[in-house]
């Protein structure tokens, strides 16, 4: 049986076209979903910062030297199945702020910044690449393990605060957790 | 199929991808937008907790002369006690200093506050600070008219104490009146009529609305009268050469308001209670206030923002808070908008 060659090539033509719109859609499709999953990380990053700035407030308000404060944040454990980070920097120039961003893309990311100068001030931010360590909060069995960067997936994340001397104040995210896990 | 009929299929395949395409952004497009102004209703309480929680860094920028712009660390306008703090009471000087002449050495300019507030190029904000409610006064008429800043309408029963400090020419010297207690009828209104006709008047008003108090110090001389300012507890903008000079304070005792009057040393600190020191320089009135936005008998409020001339945009975001400033009820509050979308 004989085919005509135009309706070879106009086969050929609608199934590249059929394809093409189809990557077009996924194209189209996948940023969207990463506009939806930053306009969420943003969301995450504010509610943090939010948070920290209460309570550095609140323990610069109550002014006594060892104070330890904290508050455990409600947060998403994963954004539409996907897991992703909150992260605390201090960049020169920028400033202090919130790092929100997916795990698995790291181009989806979303900040909030923090209304505090650390470098000049007497506020000290426990950032990303910072020596992590423990905090105990009034002789509770828990402690705070802070860090720079918390997995939005683990449980009691925490904001906290603590005054270590008259002048200078300590604060940042990280787990509430008992020892050993 | 003639030819026709694979373009006509091809279209109908674009047109599908463009019609899935517009359907997915217009579904999105809202939750974002919701989303957007959430994320800026935040952001507004945060940079306002900052604001009214924080001293800033010097804690007492406000009264530190040597505290410029640029050397200003933090920003924020609490009040600052080594031993008590009080949430959501400000300092009048840090205040003062927004209030101030832009060419004036203390003044914080709004660019450097951005700064401090990390806001960078990301966000534009106002600051919008005015009485609790609103107190103006007719100086023809020598009528105080109270009303409610919500709706605008008369209060009634608002208890007014006024007293007129005025310098008299003859004397040479400032005198005043004895103090008048009133209150306001269902007009919102009430007569502070002293039957003085100095030139150089100064009237010191307490205004109370259970509990809600207003402070005054109003100048109803206009030009005749030199202003100056109480930062910390230094005068600011005029020379210590004063000649009877005296502090007004105003006390309260048994429920109700005394307003008074000290003898002032120049070289001597203010008292922390003065809300107003009086003097005469050559034969001028001189009076310096520590209320930092209550200068004339009009409407008072203070307008300090990102955009000079700019109070709000449409679509900014604003939260307001109640606060406390020496004493007085103020309402603050903070518009915040995006400069880039």
């Amino acid at each position: 049986m004989d085919v005509p060659l135009k309706h070879v090539i106009g086969t050929i033509a609608l199934i590249g076209l059929v394809i093409a719109v189809g990557l077009s859609y996924t194209v189209l499709a996948s940023y969207i979903e990463a506009e939806v999953a930053r306009t969420q990380l943003e969301q995450i990053a504010e509610h943090v910062s939010l948070n920290l700035v209460e309570i550095v407030s609140l323990v610069n308000f109550a002014n006594e030297t060892g104070n330890v404060q904290m508050k455990i944040i409600s947060l998403p454990s994963d954004l539409g199945g996907k897991a992703y980070l909150v992260r605390l920097i201090n960049e020169t120039g920028k400033g202090c702020f919130v790092q929100a961003e997916l795990v698995t893309r790291n181009d989806v990311v979303a900040s909030s910044i923090i209304p505090i100068n650390s470098y000049e001030t007497q506020l000290k931010l426990v950032t990303d690449g910072e020596n992590p360590g423990t905090l105990e909060v009034r002789g509770e069995v828990k402690l705070i393990y802070y860090s720079g960067t918390v997995y939005g997936g683990d449980h009691d994340i925490v904001v906290w605060a603590s005054k270590e001397s008259f002048h200078e104040t300590w604060a940042g995210i990280g787990l509430w957790e008992s020892p050993g896990g | 199929m003639h030819i026709y009929e694979y373009l006509f299929t091809a279209i109908i395949i674009v047109l599908m991808l463009v019609a899935s395409s517009t359907m997915i952004g217009t579904v999105s497009e809202p939750l974002i937008g919701i989303s957007e102004k959430e994320q800026l209703k935040v952001a507004a309480q945060k940079i306002l907790t900052q604001i009214l929680l924080n001293p800033g860094d010097p804690a007492d920028w406000g009264s530190n002369f040597d505290v410029k712009a640029e050397s200003l660390k933090a920003f924020g306008l609490a009040k600052y006690g080594e031993s008590t703090c009080e949430a959501y009471v400000l300092d009048p000087d840090k205040v003062l200093r927004l209030n101030l002449s832009v060419t004036d050495p203390l003044y914080i300019p709004s660019s450097r506050v951005l700064e401090l507030l990390n806001l960078g190029y990301d966000y534009g904000f106002a600051m919008e600070l005015y009485p609790a409610i609103s107190v103006t006064v007719d100086e023809t008429s020598n009528e105080v008219y109270v009303t409610s800043r919500q709706d605008g309408l008369p209060i009634y029963y608002a208890k007014v104490h006024a007293r007129l400090y005025f310098y008299n020419d003859v004397s040479q010297k400032i005198e005043s009146t004895s103090q008048l207690d009133t209150t306001t009828g269902v007009d919102g209104k009430c007569a502070v009529n002293f039957g003085v006709s100095a030139e150089k008047k100064i009237l010191t008003l307490v205004v109370d609305y259970f509990g809600i108090r207003i402070m005054k110090v109003v100048n109803l001389s206009g030009s005749n009268v030199k202003k100056a300012y109480i930062i910390g507890n230094r005068l600011y903008g005029v020379g210590d050469v004063f000649e009877n000079p005296m502090q007004i304070m105003v006390n309260k005792r048994a429920g109700s308001y005394a307003i008074e009057s000290i003898a002032y040393t120049p070289a001597k600190d203010i008292e922390p209670s003065t809300v107003a020191v009086l003097g005469v320089e050559g034969s001028d009135l001189v009076y310096a206030s520590r209320l930092p936005i209550s200068e004339s008998s009009k409407e008072d409020r203070l307008v300090y923002s990102s955009i000079e001339g700019f109070s709000s945009l449409p679509f900014a975001y604003s939260v307001e808070r109640s606060v406390i400033i020496c004493g007085s009820a103020y309402n603050i509050r903070l518009y915040l908008w995006r400069m880039s979308f």
